[in-house]
C-alpha cells in the first residue's frame, strides 16, 4: 500500500518533488484514477493525488478557451461548458464503466495526459489538438509553463503537445488551458446495413467526403452492436454502419438529405433522432460494446489498410468482437486472454511502421508479455529516452507507467 | 542583433568542409562562390543579412543525413532553409555555418485519396499540395499568405497558419507524419498515414520548432474535402470597438466561421488604392466573415451573421451571392501587404496574438504608440483567432527610421503579452523576437525548452542564435541540484 499525498498548491508540489529527489522516492501522479486500468501500473512508493488542485480558473465562452487546474473533475468542466452550450469537441471517452467506475469519472488532467479522444477525432482532432497551454512541475522539481491562452501561438516550442499523451511521465501538470467550442444543438444518425465488413471501409471513406461532413462514421459488427445500450441497434443482430451529422435543425435536415442523395434506398435502414443518436454514440465513444472482453486492442491505421486487415483477420469464422470508428481509421478489437499475445504480436509485425497497435486493456501478465505499446525503432527510442531525461532525469514521475520496471 | 560569434576554427576549415562535401555531392550541390552565396544571405526579414560559409543543396534524405553527420564531426553549424519566406529571420545564415537548402526536395510522393492524405518532400510548396488534389474535390487547409512560395517543410518549422485556423487549425493540427534527420545524421520517421502515433507527441513539438530540432525531409498531411459552398460577408463599422464587439457576438452565438478578418482604416484605404476592392470608403473598420459548409446551413448562418452585424451598428453589409463576389471581397484583404507599398517606401510586418476581447484596448494603445514614435501603423487582424498583423510604415532611407520601427514593433509585442497574449501567432520567434522571449517566459521555462533542444541536438549546432536569447551548454542545463537528506517531508495532508 503506497502513501497518498495531496498537495493543494504548485509550491507544495515543487517541495514534494525536491523531497522525492533527495530521498530517492518515486511518485505516482493520479487524478481520479479513471485511467488506472490502462498502460502499466505505476510502481511508485508515494501516490500524489492531484485532486487538491481543482477548480476552473478562467472561462470566457466568447474566447473559446478555458483554464482549469489539473484535478478538476470532468463533471464540473462539462457542466460549466453546457451552461454556455459549449463542449470539448474531441469528445473525450469515459472508460470508467469498463472498470466498474462511474461513467463521468475522470479529471481534466487525466483526459489530456492519456490523450483520450472520441468518435469526432477524425474531423475535430484529438485531445492534443485542443491543448493550448500548461503549467506543471518537472521531475527536476521546477515549475514551468508553456503555450498560452490563445489559439494561434508559435512562441517557443509547443511543449503542451509533448505533455498530451505523456501519462504524467514528464511533468505533473497543475494547470491546463484548452480550446472549447460551441456544441452542436442537434444530431441525427443514419443506420446503414453492411453485410460484408470489408465494404464498410469504402462506404465510410465515400461518406467522409460527402457534403454533409459527417462528424461520426463507425462500423459495428453484429456482436458489438448487440451489446450497446442502444435498443435500435442492439436488437437487429446484424452488422451496421452509422453516419452521424450535427448542427442546427436546418443543418441536420440538409446534411441528412445530402447523405441520402448518395445512398440507394436499400442502403438505409433507419434514421436515428437526436436522443437515439446521442445514446448510440456515447456507447461507441466509451467502447461499451467490448465491455466484457478481457483484452481490448486499439489499432489506429489508414482506413484502407484496415479494410485489408479486416478481410484477413475478422472475416467469417472469426469470433473476435470488433468495431471501426473514426471513418475506419481506428479499430477496436476484443481478444481472448489466451490468444492475446499471439494476436498482438502478429498484428504488430504485419503493420510495423504503418499503424499503432496498443493493448488498451489486459491483465498485467498479458501486458508485460506483449507490451502495451509497440517497441520503437532504435533512433526514436533513444530520442524518447533523452526527452524523458530532460524533464525527469531521476525517473521519479509515474515510474513504470509507460514501460514496466 | 547579436548572433553567436563566428568560430575562427570553423572558418579556417572551410576548404576541408567543401572537399568532404564534394566527395558525396555533385559540384552544383555545393555553392561556395561569394556572388552565388549572396542569394542566400537573407530571408523574408530583409533587415538582417549574413553571407553563409557555404550553401549545400541535397537531393536525398541520405545526403541530408551525411551532411549533418559531417557537420557534427567538424563542429559546423547548420541553418535549414525552405523557400526563405520567413518573416522572423528563421533562415538567417551564420558566417561560420552552412545553409542547408531544401529546394531540391520538390517531389509529391503519394496522393492517397482513399485515406485522405498526401505525402510530399519538404521543399514542395504549400499551394502545390492543394493543386495536386483539387480536381478530386480536396484541399490542404492551412493557407499562409505566402502559400504560393513557402514550402511545407517551412510551414512545419513555423507551425504556419493562415486565415482559416479557427475552424481548420494550424499546420500541426493537419500533420500526420514526418521524416526528420537529426543533427547526428540519424533518420527518424514520426507518425505516418494514421492517427495517434506511438510515444511522446514528437509531431507536436517539431511543429513550430523553427528548424532548431531537426531537418524535415518528408511530410504527410491530411487533406479535406472542399466544402460544398462558401459565402463571405463584408461589413463596415464606424469604430474598431464595434467591429471587435461584432466578432465576439458571432462567436458567442455559437458560430465558427471559416475565417474572420478585420482591417483598420489605413489598411482599408491602402487596399482600395491598390486594387479597387470596392470596400466601403467611409468606414473605420472592416470585417470579412466567411462561412462554409452545406448550402442551406451557410445561408442560415450568413443571415444570422448579417443580423448580428446590424445589431453591432454595422454601417454597411454586403453578402456575396456568387463565388466571384466572394473572391472579390477577399481580394483587397489578400493584397493588404503589397498595398502598403503604395503608402510607404517600407513596412515592417509584426505578428502577435491577443485574446479577442482585448482588441479595442490594444488598438487604442497602438494608436498612442504610433503618435509617440511618429510612425503610421495599419492593421490586418485574423480576428477569429486573435492573431494581429500590425504593419508599421517607415522609410529605411531616413536615418533612424528602421530602428524606430523595430522599437515600435517590440512595444506592440510587449503590449500583446501584457493583455494575456503571446509574442507570435504564426511567424515564429526567429532572430526577430528572440530577445523578447523573457517578456513571456521565465528563465526556468526557457531552460526547460532548451533541455528539449538538447535532447534533439546536444551539440547546439542546428540553427543556433534563433528563438533563445541566451545560449547554454547542454551539460550545464542537465545538471540536477539535489539536496540530499536536507529536506523534510513536505507538510501535506496524507491519507
Amino acid at each position: 500500500m503506497t502513501e497518498i499525498v495531496k498537495p493543494d498548491s504548485e509550491e507544495q508540489l515543487v517541495d514534494l518533488v525536491h523531497w522525492a529527489l533527495a530521498e530517492k522516492k518515486r511518485l505516482a501522479i493520479e487524478g481520479q484514477a479513471s485511467n488506472r486500468g490502462f498502460a502499466y501500473e505505476s510502481s511508485a512508493e508515494v501516490t500524489v493525488s492531484m485532486l487538491g488542485l481543482h477548480g476552473i480558473i478562467d472561462y470566457q465562452p466568447e474566447e473559446l478557451v478555458m483554464t482549469a487546474r489539473a484535478g478538476t473533475s470532468r463533471a464540473v468542466i462539462d457542466a460549466a461548458l453546457a451552461e454556455h452550450r459549449q463542449h470539448l469537441a474531441f469528445e473525450p471517452p469515459a472508460f470508467g464503466p469498463l472498470d466498474g467506475r462511474d461513467a463521468r469519472s475522470g479529471s481534466i488532467g487525466g483526459v489530456f495526459m492519456a490523450n483520450l479522444s472520441g468518435p469526432r477525432r477524425f474531423t475535430a482532432g484529438a485531445a492534443r489538438d485542443h491543448l493550448l497551454g500548461v503549467r506543471g512541475v518537472s521531475g527536476r522539481g521546477e515549475a514551468w509553463k508553456s503555450g498560452g491562452r490563445v489559439i494561434k501561438n508559435v512562441t517557443g516550442y509547443d511543449l503542451s503537445k509533448l505533455m498530451a499523451g505523456s501519462w504524467g511521465t514528464l511533468s505533473a501538470l497543475t494547470e491546463l488551458t484548452f480550446k472549447v467550442l460551441p456544441a452542436p444543438p442537434l444530431s441525427a444518425s443514419l443506420l446503414l446495413p453492411v453485410a460484408k465488413p470489408r465494404s464498410a471501409f469504402a462506404l465510410m471513406s465515400r461518406l467522409a467526403r460527402n457534403a454533409s461532413q459527417p462528424s461520426g462514421l463507425a462500423f459495428l459488427s453484429a456482436p458489438v452492436a448487440a451489446k450497446l445500450e442502444a435498443p435500435v441497434v442492439a436488437s437487429r443482430g446484424e452488422n451496421v454502419c452509422v453516419a452521424r451529422v450535427e448542427g442546427t435543425a436546418t443543418a441536420v435536415r440538409e446534411r441528412v438529405a445530402d447523405l441520402r442523395r448518395v445512398l440507394r434506398a436499400s442502403q438505409l435502414l433507419k434514421i436515428l433522432d437526436d436522443d437515439e443518436s446521442r445514446q448510440l454514440w456515447s456507447g461507441i465513444r466509451d467502447i461499451r460494446g467490448l465491455g466484457a472482453c478481457p483484452v481490448i486492442i486499439r489499432i489506429t491505421l489508414p482506413p484502407f489498410r484496415a479494410r485489408e486487415l479486416v478481410a484477413e483477420w475478422l472475416g467469417p469464422g472469426s469470433s473476435n468482437p470488433w468495431f471501426a470508428d473514426a471513418a475506419g481509421g481506428c479499430l477496436w478489437m476484443g481478444v481472448e486472454d489466451s490468444a492475446a499475445v499471439a494476436v498482438v504480436g502478429r498484428l504488430r509485425r504485419q503493420l510495423a511502421g504503418t499503424a499503432n497497435v496498443v493493448v488498451f486493456r489486459a491483465p498485467d501478465r498479458v501486458k508485460r508479455a506483449i507490451g502495451v505499446f509497440p517497441v520503437q525503432p532504435a533512433p526514436l527510442a533513444s530520442l524518447t529516452r533523452r526527452i524523458k531525461q530532460s524533464f525527469d532525469p531521476e525517473h521519479i514521475l509515474n515510474a513504470g507507467r509507460l514501460a514496466p520496471l | 542583433m547579436l548572433m553567436p560569434a563566428p568560430d575562427p576554427r570553423v572558418l579556417a576549415r572551410r576548404g576541408e568542409l567543401t572537399r568532404r562535401l564534394r566527395a558525396f555531392l555533385a559540384p552544383e550541390q555545393v555553392v561556395e562562390d561569394q556572388t552565388a552565396l549572396r542569394a542566400y544571405e537573407t530571408d523574408g526579414l530583409t533587415a538582417y543579412r549574413q553571407r553563409p560559409l557555404l550553401v549545400v543543396l541535397p537531393e536525398t534524405t541520405a545526403q541530408v543525413s551525411s551532411i549533418l553527420a559531417l557537420c557534427t564531426e567538424l563542429g559546423v553549424k547548420v541553418v535549414p532553409r525552405g523557400a526563405g519566406t520567413s518573416l522572423s529571420g528563421g533562415a538567417l545564415p551564420l558566417a561560420d555555418g552552412i545553409v542547408l537548402g531544401l529546394g531540391k526536395f520538390n517531389r509529391i510522393l503519394d496522393v492517397d485519396f482513399d485515406n485522405h492524405c498526401v505525402t510530399v518532400q519538404s521543399g514542395v510548396t504549400n499551394l502545390a499540395i492543394t493543386e495536386a488534389v483539387r480536381e478530386r474535390g480536396f484541399y490542404y487547409a492551412p493557407d499562409p499568405s505566402s502559400q504560393i512560395a513557402c514550402t511545407i517543410g517551412g510551414n512545419v518549422a513555423e507551425n504556419a497558419g493562415g486565415v482559416h485556423c479557427l475552424k481548420y487549425g494550424m499546420t500541426s493540427n493537419n500533420l500526420l507524419g514526418l521524416e526528420v534527420v537529426l543533427m547526428d545524421g540519424s533518420v527518424l520517421r514520426v507518425g505516418g498515414k494514421y492517427m495517434d502515433p506511438e510515444g511522446y507527441d514528437l509531431l507536436g513539438v517539431l511543429a513550430g520548432s523553427e528548424g532548431l530540432l531537426g531537418v524535415v525531409t518528408e511530410v504527410t498531411v491530411r487533406i479535406l474535402p472542399q466544402p460544398q459552398s462558401a459565402r463571405a460577408l463584408l461589413m463596415g463599422f464606424s469604430s474598431n470597438e464595434d467591429a471587435g464587439n461584432c466578432v465576439a457576438q458571432i462567436i458567442g452565438a455559437g458560430i465558427i466561421p471559416a475565417g474572420i478578418e478585420m482591417m483598420d482604416q489605413l489598411a482599408i484605404q491602402a487596399a482600395e488604392a491598390y486594387c479597387r476592392a470596392g470596400y466601403p470608403a467611409d468606414c473605420h473598420a472592416l470585417l470579412i466573415v466567411e462561412l462554409d459548409g452545406p448550402r442551406a446551413e451557410v445561408d442560415e448562418l450568413s443571415e444570422s451573421v448579417r443580423e448580428l452585424g446590424m445589431r453591432c451598428n454595422a454601417t454597411s453589409i454586403r453578402v456575396s451571392a456568387t463565388d466571384e463576389e466572394r473572391l472579390r471581397i477577399w481580394a483587397g484583404r489578400k493584397a493588404a501587404f503589397p498595398a502598403m507599398g503604395a503608402l510607404s517606401p517600407d513596412y515592417y510586418c509584426m505578428d502577435g496574438t491577443i485574446p479577442r476581447g482585448k482588441l479595442a484596448e490594444v488598438f487604442t494603445r497602438m494608436s498612442e504608440l504610433s503618435r509617440q514614435y511618429g510612425l503610421r501603423v495599419a492593421n490586418v487582424f485574423h480576428a477569429g483567432d486573435g492573431n494581429l498583423h500590425p504593419l508599421i510604415l517607415f522609410d529605411s532611407n531616413r536615418p533612424g527610421d528602421l530602428e524606430k520601427a523595430e522599437a515600435f514593433g517590440a512595444d506592440i509585442l510587449r503590449l500583446c503579452v501584457q493583455v494575456g497574449g503571446v509574442l507570435s501567432g504564426e511567424h515564429g520567434i526567429g532572430v526577430e523576437k528572440r530577445d523578447l522571449m523573457p517578456e513571456f517566459f521565465s528563465s526556468t521555462d526557457l531552460e526547460q525548452q532548451q533541455r528539449v533542444k538538447c535532447a534533439f541536438d546536444p551539440g547546439g549546432l542546428l540553427n543556433p542564435g534563433k528563438v533563445f536569447p541566451t545560449l547554454h551548454r547542454c551539460a550545464e542545463l542537465g545538471r540536477l541540484h539535489v539536496h540530499h537528506g536536507q529536506l523534510p517531508f513536505p507538510h501535506l495532508p496524507r491519507f
